[in-house]
Formats: structure tokens, sequence, C-alpha cells
């Protein structure tokens, strides 16, 4: 489905992606891990067109953000970029909520101005994703007024609004209190099957990726250094990913 | 007394008038110069970015009243001539535009980058992005300062005595001579006291529509 192949990004001179390729099938939920400063947040970003790659392809299906071609790069255009963020959603690590928005507007605001979606219908997923994410009765307040956990949960059903492919997750555990970890990870399990959808997330929080992924992809220094189950993850002898692991943990 | 204020409120309310006119006409023109030369230089713009930073340090560099006089006496030296009306509202509202371009810009510029990621991810266009998203966050922003600068105005036009502009106060001071009295010192503090009090609770409903989000 999607399709990420040798994805290059610079920033002036400093490489921060060196050549990333993977894909992402099905419902699968992946971990991106690494350390700050690996390129992960930056991978994400290119994925959803926050930041334009020098090289490389980025697709589902026909969709494309970059492609390359005989050599060449093709870039989207903006309604190409359109049809390839409708199948994409991003929850920021600061969710990025519009303040003066209610719940309600905040997740209907795209599928009924940007992709022409009717109103009804979309007031109807829009309930149907806080049922799920139990924020039915939260509908006409305002960011300001929930916690940090719902303001997430809202960013959420924003994301899903569009019924996307693949729901990506910017270091969904960073500010939520630790014992909002093992919610946020049921619910998202129930929110990819019920979509769906499959889930990328990027993070550096062991336990959180140890409760909820199904394959990890571990970045170091702008390069896959691996990409296999969480199991073989977890269980893997290679001195990276056992130092990574245990730094990880102690902080 | 009450009959000496009678015969000459009206004249007064003439003055006020007046007033308000130039008030109502800077304006007019400050405001879109000033939300122009902020998005050119929130999104700075090259060359113009520049020109524009230019104009906002002459006129916050220099007193009003200098270039008050500059528009209506000194461009004519280079073959530039206006009306007096004309002349005032044009100096006026080139220093009011400079200062309502930089609290724009403020505002513009306060609005956390995520705000355009957010709207640009779920794929809405930059016209409703900035329509719906940056706009009316933007407008929360600067209502109180724009407010303090909207006053200031109202008391600003006194200076346009310098050009033979009979508002309110130069009325007041003619009054005052001819009659010998200070009443009319009084009543001019009086008329701008309310007016400025009106808008003041312009500004507060305003401010009070946005207080339902922080």
């Amino acid at each position: 489905m999607l399709i990420v192949k040798d994805v290059i990004k610079k920033f002036k001179d400093k490489t921060v992606l060196k050549g990333v390729s993977f894909e992402i099938k099905g419902q699968e939920i992946v971990a991106i891990l690494g350390r700050s400063g690996g390129g992960k947040t930056t991978l994400l970003r290119c994925i959803n067109g926050l930041e334009t790659n020098e090289q490389g392809t980025i697709q589902i299906g026909s969709d494309f953000m970059t492609k390359e071609e005989n050599g060449k790069m093709i870039y989207a255009n903006k309604q190409q970029k359109r049809a390839f963020r409708k199948q994409m959603g991003l929850v920021f690590q600061n969710y990025n909520l519009f303040p003066h928005l209610s719940v309600l507007e905040n997740i209907i605001e795209a599928p009924v101005y940007a992709f022409g979606v009717s109103k009804d219908v979309a007031i109807q997923k829009a309930r149907k994703l806080l049922e799920i994410l139990d924020l039915a009765d939260k509908e006409n307040e305002y960011p300001f007024q929930l916690s940090g956990g719902q303001k997430q949960r809202v960013a959420i059903a924003r994301a899903c609004a569009l019924d996307p492919k693949i729901l990506c997750l910017d270091e969904p555990t960073s500010a939520l209190d630790p014992e909002l970890t093992g919610t946020i990870a049921q619910t998202i399990r129930v929110l990819s099957e019920m979509e769906q959808c499959a889930v990328v997330l990027v993070t550096h929080d062991i336990p959180f990726v140890e409760r909820i992924a199904e394959r990890v992809i571990f970045l170091v220094e702008g390069e896959i250094a691996v990409d296999c189950s969480k199991d073989e993850f977890f269980q893997s002898t290679d001195k990276r990913i056992r130092s990574f692991i245990s730094t990880m943990n102690i902080s | 007394m009450f009959d000496y204020l009678t015969t000459i409120l009206p004249t007064f309310l003439g003055g006020l008038k007046t007033t308000i006119f130039y008030f109502i006409m800077t304006l007019i023109f400050a405001i879109p110069i000033g939300i122009v030369s902020a998005l050119i230089k929130a999104k700075r713009i090259p060359v113009f970015t520049q020109l524009i930073g230019l104009y906002i340090m002459i006129m916050r560099g220099t007193p009003l009243l200098l270039q008050i006089l500059f528009v209506y006496i000194g461009l004519p030296y280079i073959g530039v001539s206006f009306e007096r009306e004309v002349a005032a509202i044009i100096a006026l509202s080139l220093n009011y535009g400079a200062y309502f371009a930089e609290i724009f810009r403020a505002g513009i510029v306060d609005i956390d980058k995520g705000q355009h990621e957010a709207a640009d991810v779920l794929g809405l266009t930059p016209f409703r992005t900035f329509r719906r998203i940056i706009l009316p966050q933007m407008v929360k922003k600067v209502l109180p300062p724009t407010a303090n600068e909207v006053i200031n105005l109202v008391k600003d036009t006194a200076l346009l005595y310098v050009l033979g502009i009979t508002e309110l106060l130069t009325l007041a001071k003619v009054t005052s001579n001819a009659d010998v009295s200070l009443l009319p010192y009084f009543i001019a503090g009086v008329l701008y006291f309310i007016f400025i009090s009106l808008l003041a609770k312009l500004f507060q409903k305003a401010e009070k529509h946005f207080s339902y989000y922080e």
C-alpha cells in the first residue's frame, strides 16, 4: 500500500535520511523507533508532505507525493498532493487542534470544506469516531476545556475523519501520563480494526512499542538498521538494538 | 450658562463631526495599508519587505505633526500638492498604517506554525486556511493593541489644526479665545470622552465575542 523507496532528505549539507525504503501493508501497526536526531520525525513529515525529500518515491497506489522515474524526480502538484493526503491521517505530537473551533468543527472541517463531503455525513462519521474514542459528550467543547489525553483523541478523530488508509502518530505518548499509555494503545488498536487502516507511530517509548506494535523499523542515523517483527526486535542480540533498548528503558 | 451651552453646542457637534470624519477616513485607508504591509513582512517577500521596513521606521521615527506638514507643505516642492483635507487623510493613514502593520504582523507571526501544518495535512486550501483558521485567531490576538491605536487616532486628529482644519479641539480654542471662557475646552473634553468611551465599549464587545476560547 504505502511505498517508501530510496528517500533522501537533506537539511542544508546535513543528510538526515540516507535512502530509506519500506512498505506498509494492510492494517499492520508499525513503530518507527530511533534516537532523537535519528531522522524518524523527518521521515514521518516527508511521508505527510510537510518536508520535501530530494530523492525517492513516496506513494500509495497511483497517488504519490514524490516519485522517481528513470532517475528523474516528479513532485505531486496541488491536486495530486490532496489526493495523497486524503489517504493519510496525521496526529501531531502537540496535536495542533484549532483552538477556536469546537471538537465537532475540528473534525468535520476537512471532510466538509476540503473534500466536499456533505455536512450530515461528516457529522455522522465524527460522532461515530467520538463514540469509539470515549468523547461522545464533548462534541461542543473547545480544545482548552479538554485534558491532554482528550485533546489527543480529538486529534486522532480529526485524522480519521477522512477514512485514511494510514494513520500516523508522532510521539503519541510523549505528553501523556504513563497510566494513559495503555489506554491509548488499546484505543489505537480498536480504531485500526474498525477503520481498517494501518498505523505508523514514531516513538522512543519502548514499553509502548512492546504493547502495541506488530513490526518495528529501527532508524539509526538516517538509515533503516532493522526492519522486523516486534518479537524479533525485542529478542534480537544486535548490539545497537540492545544498547538502544537499555538506554531508553533507563530514561 | 445653560443658554450659552445651547448656543455653542451645535457648533461643537459640527466640530465632533469633522473629527469623526477624519477618524473614519483614516481607518478606511490605514487598516488595509496595515494588513498588506503586515502580510508582506510576515511572508518576507524580498525587496518589498525592506521597503516596508523603511516606511515603518520613518513613520514611527518622526513626529506625526511633522509628517502632516511634510505632506501638505513639503511635497509641493517636488511638484506633488494636495488639498488640505486630502493631505490630512494621507498623512494620518500612512502614519497609522505603519503602526497597524506592526500590530498585525505580530498577530500573524504569533500563530503557531502547527496551525498551518495541521490545515495543510488536512487538505485545506491556502485561502480556506487563512480565512477559517488563521484570520479568526489573528483578530482575537490583535484586538487589544488595535483598540489602543484606534483611540489614539481620535486624539491625534487634533493635530490637524496645523492645516487649519477646524476639528473639535481647534474649535474649542477659537471659541475660548472669542468668548474669553474656559468652558469650550471643557465641552470639547467631554465630547472626546463620550466618543472614546463608545469606541472602547465597542472593542470590549468585540473582545468578548472572541473570548469563548483560549
